[in-house]
């Protein structure tokens, strides 16, 4: 008995503990994927868009469930707008599964979408949280003065873009947006996780600034 | 009379052809009644009341009297009937209730309070010069420069006990201002001709529809303002009704009966010819009278049975009558108001009232709705910061104990009991180094600034280790990493505002303090706010890290608190 309040004891204390941002739905995170499934993806044996939907899936699989996570591919139609993914993965996960590649490369369309979405979010969050957009693309845009046009909009309105290049080094987006490049759905996965996950240093002492 | 109309005092301000601001000293009201022999209650007693909405209640229930109801504004008149045994109550507010008290106390009547009746909710005023007094936070910045606001008051009215309150949430006491009396409330010789014809008179204690006159409209004062009013000090003047305690003790089933009287009829505050029949008391006849009867009623918030055992009671009410009457007292000696100890007991009830500590916090839900509406409003330039305080930590502290911070909390608590109708900010502030730094980036890329760019990239290198290569970047890409740095700033300020809130409801449960934590508002600054935004040295980047504790008024009702009860 001694024991089990002890236990129950600890465990209350690790609750109490609870950071604040699980308590304050203002600082919640907003993580949007932009999937391309665009002709290009296509392939035989682990083509783009197999590497792309494993790589997806274990990284819905692993995100902390109470981000607000939202999807859309640029072609098939798929539209998952942003909520906490809470236990919904496998839902998700399958969405991802019946992806086909086929159509074009409508990145600043989908931007368009997404940045009306996060900015609904943010007024929502009374201007608190984190909003990052991560595109996953294998070729140019077939819309890039619009995707321009959101790139631009997005950064003004506090957004974070991180562009994954699927086996290729190099994207117009670079000049815009964060880039790096992947090959393996393995390597997509870590780059993905670190795209959610920034890291920010901080300065705890006092350095004068000459500018 | 405590109120006005409008048309009333234009009608003042038109036909006075001069209107003085003539002072009177402050003195016990002992030196001014007319008798000391103190004789029995006698039978037919009478009801006293004051031009308030109470009087409504009294009307409704003036059967219970054996003489029926009297209009006594005058505390004077009050004191005298008392002595003589025409009535064993007195009513007033709390604060002039004390000046009565020392007279009677002296003369050997015990008087103790049966009753709290309301609060006044906006009623009552104070406007101040705007090149003198912006804020209360001004007012603050006067006593360490040493320097003393000059304040109109009516002496012996209504507002005597909310100055002693307002000084004293601003760490002020009654030596740190001057204070000039005047004999009435408003019109010829009260505080609102004061400000306006004396120079030296820095602040004035009015009632709202002075305010309204002398602040807008035609009959505006250039530079005098509204500084605060009991909609944001929303206890600070309670009225209530005393009682003689010999006659209470031999008629206790009576004074019951008038008290449950009083209470039940609050739900007729709305009864058209109680209502007109109370109007034709205080203003007279016609369609103008019941308006302005229920102008005064809208600016009063009525005690109900479980209000007014809070306020007599309740011991972790922090605006009880015990320590009202404490901190009214201690003043009213200094300024020779009264001259003794006033004690005022609430008359025994035997009401089982709670020792625990009522807290209120709103569902996450509200809290993020508020939060929305909080900031639609400061965006809109709508809030009114009338006081704040600071308090400061570490760099990366996250936790904060109520050993280190309990005074800064306490002080918050009351503040927050004290203007219970304002919102508590409680606001985050982080080192605005990095944030600064990257605003500069950006600044410097935009104007194609190479060597500012370099200075920036120094300085980042140094304090934290990464090359940023500004120069190979476009300014998109610098543009999105600062907006990062912006965005962590203001979560981790926001998260510590959050914590610095959960620490002080859980100080306030533990040490039994009453707190209203659903008007707490938390909100991260991030390092949009520094109070040095180029620290040159440690102390004033230490003094960025902060969280300051804001009173902010807003004029627009709450859509949060529509549905909210009462505190």
């Amino acid at each position: 008995m001694k024991t089990l309040v002890k236990i129950l004891l600890v465990f209350s204390m690790i609750i109490g503990l609870s950071s604040a941002k699980d308590l304050d739905p203002t600082l919640d995170k907003n993580v949007f994927i932009i999937f391309d499934d665009s002709g290009s993806m296509d392939g035989l044996y682990n083509s783009r868009i197999d590497r792309a939907r494993k790589a997806t899936q274990s990284f819905i699989q692993d995100l902390d469930p109470n981000i607000n996570l939202g999807i859309v591919a640029l072609n098939a139609g798929l539209v998952e707008g942003l909520s906490k993914i809470g236990n919904k993965q496998n839902y998700l996960k399958s969405k991802i599964a019946i992806l086909n590649a086929s159509g074009g490369t409508y990145i600043g369309d989908r931007l368009e979408y997404v940045n009306q979405v996060l900015k609904r979010q943010k007024e929502l969050q009374a201007g608190y949280g984190e909003y990052i957009i991560v595109i996953v693309t294998d070729g140019e845009a077939s819309d890039e003065n619009k995707m321009y046009l959101e790139v631009e909009k997005a950064i003004n309105q506090g957004f974070l873009i991180k562009t994954i290049g699927l086996d290729i080094k190099q994207h117009k987006l670079q000049k815009v947006t964060s880039f790096i490049s992947a090959e393996t759905s393995n390597q997509l996965v870590q780059e993905m996780k670190k795209a959610i996950s920034p890291e920010i240093k901080s300065v705890s002492s006092f350095e004068p600034q000459n500018f | 009379m405590r109120r006005i109309t409008k048309m009333g005092f234009a009608a003042i301000l038109a036909l006075s052809t001069s209107l003085s601001a003539a002072y009177v000293q402050p003195i016990p009201f002992s030196k001014k009644i007319s008798g000391n022999t103190v004789k029995s209650v006698n039978s037919n007693y009478y009801m006293p009341v004051i031009s308030w909405g109470d009087v409504l209640f009294a009307i409704d229930n003036k059967k219970l009297f054996p003489s029926g109801i009297k209009l006594v504004d005058n505390p004077i008149q009050q004191i005298n009937d008392v002595i003589a045994g025409k009535t064993p109550f007195i009513r007033q507010t709390v604060g002039s209730g004390v000046m009565i008290v020392d007279t009677l106390n002296n003369l050997g009547v015990e008087m103790e309070v049966f009753h709290s009746v309301s609060d006044s909710n906006g009623g009552d005023v104070i406007v101040s010069k705007t090149n003198k007094i912006k804020s209360l936070d001004d007012l603050k910045k006067m006593k360490t420069s040493g320097e003393k606001p000059t304040i109109a008051i009516q002496y012996g009215g209504p507002h005597i006990g909310w100055l002693v309150q307002l000084l004293d949430s601003v760490g002020m006491t009654v030596n740190d201002v001057n204070i000039k009396f005047t004999e009435e409330l408003f019109g010829n010789n009260s505080p609102e001709t004061a400000i306006t014809e004396d120079n030296s008179i820095d602040m004035a204690f009015v009632i709202s529809t002075s305010a309204a006159m002398i602040t807008e409209g035609e009959y505006a004062i250039p530079n005098v303002k509204v500084l605060t009013s009991t909609k944001v000090m929303n206890k600070a003047i309670t009225d209530v009704i005393y009682v003689r305690k010999d006659w209470a003790d031999a008629n206790r089933d009576q004074l019951q009966k008038i008290r449950r009287a009083y209470l039940d009829s609050i739900k007729d505050v709305k009864n058209k010819s109680l209502v007109n029949e109370s109007a034709k008391m205080l203003f007279g006849d016609g369609e103008q009278a019941i308006a302005d009867f229920e102008g005064l009623i809208s600016e009063i918030k009525f005690h109900n049975e479980e209000a007014s055992n809070k306020f007599l009671f309740s011991p972790t009410n922090p605006n009880n009558l015990t320590n009202k009457v404490a901190k009214i007292t201690t003043s009213f000696r200094v300024l020779g108001l009264i001259s003794s100890d006033v004690k005022i007991k609430p008359y025994n009830w035997d009401v089982a009232v709670s020792n625990s500590a009522k807290i209120r916090e709103l569902d996450t839900a509200k809290t993020a709705q508020l939060e929305r509406e909080v900031a639609q409003l400061d965006n809109a330039g709508q809030g009114q910061v009338i006081f704040k305080k600071k308090i400061y930590f570490s760099p990366n502290q996250s936790v904060f104990s109520d050993v280190e911070y309990a005074k800064d909390f306490e002080e918050a608590i009351k503040l927050s009991s004290t203007y219970g109708g304002a919102i508590l900010k409680v606001v985050g502030n982080v080192d605005p180094s990095l944030v600064r730094a990257w605003s500069k980036a950006v600044e410097f890329k935009e104007q194609g600034n190479d060597s500012g760019l370099d200075k920036v990239e120094a300085y980042l290198l140094k304090t934290t280790g990464e090359r940023q290569n500004f120069r190979s970047k476009s300014v998109n890409l610098i543009k999105s990493d600062y907006n990062m740095i912006r965005n962590s700033a203001k979560t981790i300020s926001k998260e510590r505002a959050n914590s610095v809130k959960r620490a002080l409801v859980e100080y306030a449960k533990k040490q039994n303090f009453d707190l209203d934590a659903s008007r707490l508002v938390v909100i991260g600054e991030g390092g949009d706010s520094p109070v040095y935004d180029k620290p040159a040295n440690q102390d004033q980047f230490r003094a960025n890290i902060r969280v300051e504790f804001q009173i902010t008024n807003y004029n627009a009702e709450l859509d949060t608190f529509s549905n909210v009860q009462d505190f």
